[in-house]
């Protein structure tokens, strides 16, 4: 009989783990499930709190349909997109299930048709990523992990210090008169970075290619090899 | 003549970036009193289903890829009939089966879906079966043994906000105790396509119609 070798808690657990818990015993299942589901319940809890805090009231039932939901998109087809998850690119599994569970939330509450609290369909703001949602989901997911890659090698081209401009003219969206006041620039050298940064960006993404993750059954065979 | 300070690809990284803060803010901040009114119900049922239905695809403890014996055991006629059904891409579900044990003294049913397509052809951990418009599906509820219990059957259906009750005609074997519940999947496509968990409770058809068993299964109804 084959041991579960399941880490302590949720973010230690293993892309083997999960590949024995689908292709190995009931008590391995059972393990993943346990730690799954709460980790599960407490990213979408985590994920609901600006909304609870706007409708001051129970959600709780919610709450639970979106748990629901969040588990059965990351099981189905034999977990294809729990297995989408990939520590090496910086990603614990907490983190990649709050996107799973973000992303559903996001789209739900952007539908007229299941829209859970259909008197409120401003409260989508209050959570939006301002990422257009696609139709599916798996495509979406990777979608997002290619623009990860992306700023993370755009970090390491441009270095801290243009790093820094790029987050306020970019992410934080901040006017370029007050950069260059803080910076002590002139406001046509803000407009030529982000130009610069710009091109930057596109070069990049024109010449990247995401490396990914092994197969899950090359991964359980590697792991059997070197833990016999 | 400057360029806009913004594209496409511009908006989705920064977009992308903000929601990792996002995340990162969450995590660290600390718990806020309206986070009671978020806590799921004290039960426990929705989450005692669902792990239940995930186990329900789980392989057996040794060898891999081998169905649990207990399923192989219950192999009837029609779960036979399966094996040469899959070369044709329709077959009898691998069963989703698992007793809920919120009775103190289940009867020990299993459940099996018939009908529908597998979502994966050969897989050893298929996931649950898919059934289109059209569609009709039977769940079988089989006894450990051969029984006669007087017995009521009620299906209901859940998903996300939706939680139904389904009038499904049922029969039950007097001599077996095989109980065979006939539905269509169009009565779930309708209100909305996607993953269902179906939940089957037998009663005591006699008051105070104690409950006996109760199952659940997995279907997912295609678009």
């Amino acid at each position: 009989m084959d041991r579960p070798n399941l880490a302590r808690n949720g973010d230690e657990i293993l892309p083997e783990d999960i590949d024995r818990a689908f292709h190995g015993s009931r008590a391995a299942r059972q393990i993943l499930a346990d730690r799954l589901f709460t980790a599960v319940e407490g990213v979408v809890r985590k994920i609901l709190r600006p909304i609870v805090k706007a409708l001051q009231r129970d959600i709780g039932q919610e709450v639970e349909d979106f748990v629901q939901d969040t588990w059965l998109l990351l099981l189905k087809n034999d977990g294809q997109i729990l297995r989408l998850w990939d520590p090496a690119r910086g990603r614990s599994l907490s983190s990649w299930i709050y996107l799973v569970a973000h992303r559903l939330i996001v789209r739900r509450l952007k539908s007229h048709v299941r829209h859970p609290w259909p008197g409120h369909i401003d409260l989508v703001a209050l959570i939006d990523d301002d990422l257009t949602p696609g139709p599916d989901a798996a495509p979406d997911l990777e979608r997002i992990l290619d623009l990860e890659y992306l700023l993370d090698r755009l970090r390491e081209t441009l270095g801290e210090p243009r790093w820094r401009l790029f987050r306020q003219i970019f992410i934080e969206q901040r006017a370029p008169a007050a950069i260059a006041a803080d910076e002590q620039m002139e406001v046509s050298q803000v407009y030529d970075l982000s130009s610069y940064f710009r091109r930057q960006a596109r070069n990049l993404a024109a010449n990247l290619e995401r490396p990914r993750p092994p197969e899950a059954a090359d991964r359980v065979r590697t792991t059997l090899c070197t833990n016999p | 003549m400057h360029e806009p300070m913004n594209d496409e690809l511009m908006h989705d990284l920064a977009a992308v970036a903000r929601l990792e803060a996002r995340r990162s803010d969450s995590d660290a901040s600390p718990e806020a009193p309206e986070d009671r009114w978020t806590r799921p119900a004290r039960d426990r049922q929705r989450r005692d289903l669902l792990i239940e239905g995930f186990l329900a695809g789980a392989p057996a403890d040794a060898p891999a890829h081998r169905r649990p014996g207990r399923i192989v055991a219950l192999a009837s006629t029609a779960f036979a009939a399966a094996a040469s059904l899959l070369l044709a891409w329709r077959l009898t579900s691998p069963p989703e089966v698992t007793s809920v044990t919120t009775p103190s003294d289940p009867l020990g049913y299993t459940l099996a879906i018939e009908g529908g397509v597998v979502s994966q052809r050969g897989a050893p951990t298929a996931g649950p079966a898919t059934f289109a418009a059209g569609d009709s599906i039977r769940l079988r509820l089989i006894p450990p043994t051969p029984m006669r219990p007087t017995l009521v059957v009620h299906v209901h259906a859940a998903q996300a906000d939706h939680h139904i009750k389904l009038d499904w005609p049922w029969r039950i074997d007097p001599l077996e105790g095989v109980i065979e519940v006939d539905g269509q999947a169009d009565d779930l496509r309708r209100i909305a396509p996607g993953t269902w968990t179906l939940s089957v409770s037998l009663r005591d058809d006699a008051p105070p119609h104690q409950p006996r068993d109760r199952l659940i299964a997995l279907l997912e109804i295609a678009p």
